[in-house]
């Protein structure tokens, strides 16, 4: 070993064995999506796209891929006003029993899954509105509501106070306000969060496996229910299908995020 | 147009404004000068609307103005940090009072382009604000003040982020909008130089109490208190005591000597005072030149402690021993003097009555 030169190769090693580490879950999954055969492995035998023909032609898979999307947006419609006025009063605003309040809507991340999801389960069945679709996404929606928060939290932190008098000054009435300078300035964070919520509710297992039942079954349940049968290649194909969701969402935050702070930076 | 009376504000124990009352006629440029904590913002946001006083009364064209929200007076507000809309263009930041205060949507563009020519902003219409320059930036902020016609224009130290240059080119540039405008102005700053070069009255403020309101020449030579005639100008200040008064002026008596300084508010002998000298006043003397001829009123001989550089001039700090070690500050305008003087440690130093003030020390 010796000079930077050495070092700049040792570091780049690391670099490069961490990354290969970190995708290799996902490049096994998306090379065993394209088998020909007909187990999942890895290299894959041959190349075909048959086990996502046969996953779009499978009613259940399309059902459960619906509800999910359904689901995903429930939720995120519902933390999108409650998460964004919350990140404003509890950051922006002196009101009364502030860190409670802040301390109290971070709750449900520091509670295990299980219990939330037995929580809703007794409480859904209570209020009569097991077995439908809709409280499914309002109760993802409640144990991913600090992911929400907190984005848009980060966005009203670096939001200048005077921006507000500044409009009040110009004539802007607190409603104007609201909608013309503050909501515009908080943008960023509350597009954040919307994605997040949609992606961790489009991933969520747990509190769904509680909450569904045969005919409302989600895509992140239905799988679960497929590999405790049999594990056919079709599961590396959804996997794929969930990667690609994701990838989307990356993309179109950086589009639309971060081409809005690219905007906002002075 | 402005009318302040008796308004105080407190935040907890501490009085922020404390009993002020100013009124301002229709067209004229008020600064509001003073340190930072004197109150003066505090001031300036209550007459925005932005807080409420706890005493006094404020009136806005003759009518109280205490129940009035922020957007329902006339009034355009240049802010420190200037608060541009961020997500907004030149041009939609100037647009944006008009659209609020429900202006003629088809006069709004010819508006908008008058008030962008009348800061010298054509050409920049489509930039947002971080495209823009401080000096730019600043324009935007003015223009979106001025563009629906306020009564009043307030300005909070919008200049002092700005470096010295700029800041100097700014103060006549919004002294050239003010004047072709006619608008009302009130501006709050503590940049001495900037209250003088603007404005057409000067309210010096310290520890929520207004010291002074006057013409800037008037704050300037006419200093009313020792606060006022140290913030404004390099001075020295000294303690004395009255030892005569008589038809020329007063004799203040300050260690071991007896100067003469202008006649002030009446003052008794044996009273004691604060002296006060600009160091413009002050003329350094040659080694062996005498005031034989009676030209100065009040001569010294000092030790030099301290050279300042500053460009144009050179600023000595001066002890006096005969003036109970006070210290004087001087100017020296004269290149060819620098080296030398400073060098010897002495200084003969000579200044007449009428540029030397007494007040009365504060019990």
């Amino acid at each position: 070993m010796n000079g930077p030169r050495s070092k700049a190769i040792a570091l780049w090693g690391l670099v490069a064995f961490s990354l290969i580490l970190l995708s290799f879950p996902t490049v096994i999954i998306i090379g065993a999506s394209f088998t020909a055969g007909e187990i999942i492995q890895f290299p894959p035998e041959g190349f075909s796209l048959r086990w996502y023909e046969k996953l779009w032609q499978l009613d259940s898979f399309q059902d459960a891929l619906l509800r999910t999307f359904y689901v995903s947006f429930i939720c995120t419609l519902i933390s999108l006003p409650v998460g964004t006025l919350a990140a404003l009063a509890t950051v922006r605003y002196r009101i009364r029993f502030r860190r409670t309040l802040q301390v109290y809507l971070l709750l449900p991340f520091t509670i295990p899954l299980v219990v939330s999801g037995l929580g809703m389960l007794i409480v859904f069945g209570e209020v009569r509105i097991l077995g439908q679709l809709w409280p499914v996404g309002l109760a993802l929606c409640i144990i991913n509501l600090p992911f929400m928060i907190w984005a848009v939290s980060a966005s009203v932190n670096g939001l200048d106070s005077e921006l507000e008098n500044a409009a009040a000054n110009c004539g802007a009435a607190p409603v104007q306000i609201f909608f013309t300078v503050t909501l515009p300035a908080v943008m960023p964070g509350v597009i954040t969060g919307a994605l997040l919520m949609f992606i961790l509710a489009f991933n969520e297992f747990l509190v769904s496996l509680f909450l569904v039942d045969s005919r409302i079954v989600t895509l992140p349940v239905q799988i679960y229910n497929s590999i405790r049968s049999v594990i056919t290649p079709d599961l590396a194909a959804v996997s794929v299908v969930y990667i690609l969701i994701a990838v989307i969402a990356v993309w179109v935050l950086d589009r639309l995020v971060g081409l809005e702070i690219f905007l906002r930076s002075k | 147009m402005v009318e302040i009376c008796d308004v105080s504000k407190s935040f907890g124990d501490f009085r922020a404004v404390d009993d002020a009352s100013l009124a301002l006629p229709k067209g004229e440029f008020l600064t509001i000068l003073g340190p930072s904590g004197c109150g003066k913002t505090t001031l300036l946001r209550m007459i925005a609307g932005f807080s409420k006083p706890d005493a006094g009364k404020i009136l806005i064209n003759g009518g109280e103005v205490e129940n009035v929200p922020p957007h329902k007076r006339s009034i355009g507000m240049v802010f420190q940090r200037l608060a541009l809309f961020p997500h907004m263009t030149a041009a939609q930041n100037v647009a944006y009072p008009l659209k609020m205060r429900g202006f003629d949507t088809k006069t709004i563009p010819d508006r908008v382009s008058e008030y962008l020519k009348l800061v010298r902003l054509q050409g920049y219409e489509e930039r947002r604000p971080h495209q823009l320059s401080g000096g730019q930036q600043q324009r935007v902020a003015i223009a979106r003040a001025l563009s629906f016609s306020p009564d009043l224009l307030l300005l909070d130290e919008p200049l002092s982020a700005l470096d010295k240059k700029l800041r100097e080119e700014m103060q006549l540039e919004f002294r050239r909008i003010q004047q072709e405008l006619g608008v009302t102005t009130i501006n709050v700053t503590h940049d001495q130089r900037e209250a003088l070069v603007m404005s057409d009255k000067i309210i010096v403020m310290n520890a929520g109490r207004i010291q002074q309101s006057d013409s800037p020449e008037a704050v300037y030579r006419a200093p009313s208190n020792r606060f006022v005639a140290n913030f404004v100008g390099l001075t020295a200040l000294f303690g004395g005591a009255i030892e005569r008064v008589d038809d020329e002026g007063v004799v203040v008596r300050v260690g071991e000597l007896a100067l003469r300084a202008r006649a002030g508010e009446a003052l008794t002998p044996g009273a004691s005072v604060d002296c006060a000298i600009r160091a413009e006043q002050i003329r350094i003397l040659a080694d062996d030149e005498e005031n034989d001829t009676g030209r100065f009123d009040n001569t010294v001989t000092g030790k030099v402690d301290q050279r300042i550089f500053e460009g144009d001039r050179m600023v000595y700090q001066v002890t006096v021993p005969k003036l109970a070690d006070a210290t004087l500050f001087v100017f020296d305008h004269d290149p060819t003097h620098h080296a030398e003087r400073g060098q010897s440690g002495a200084l003969k130093l000579a200044w007449n009555a009428r540029d030397m003030l007494t007040f009365p020390t504060n019990p």
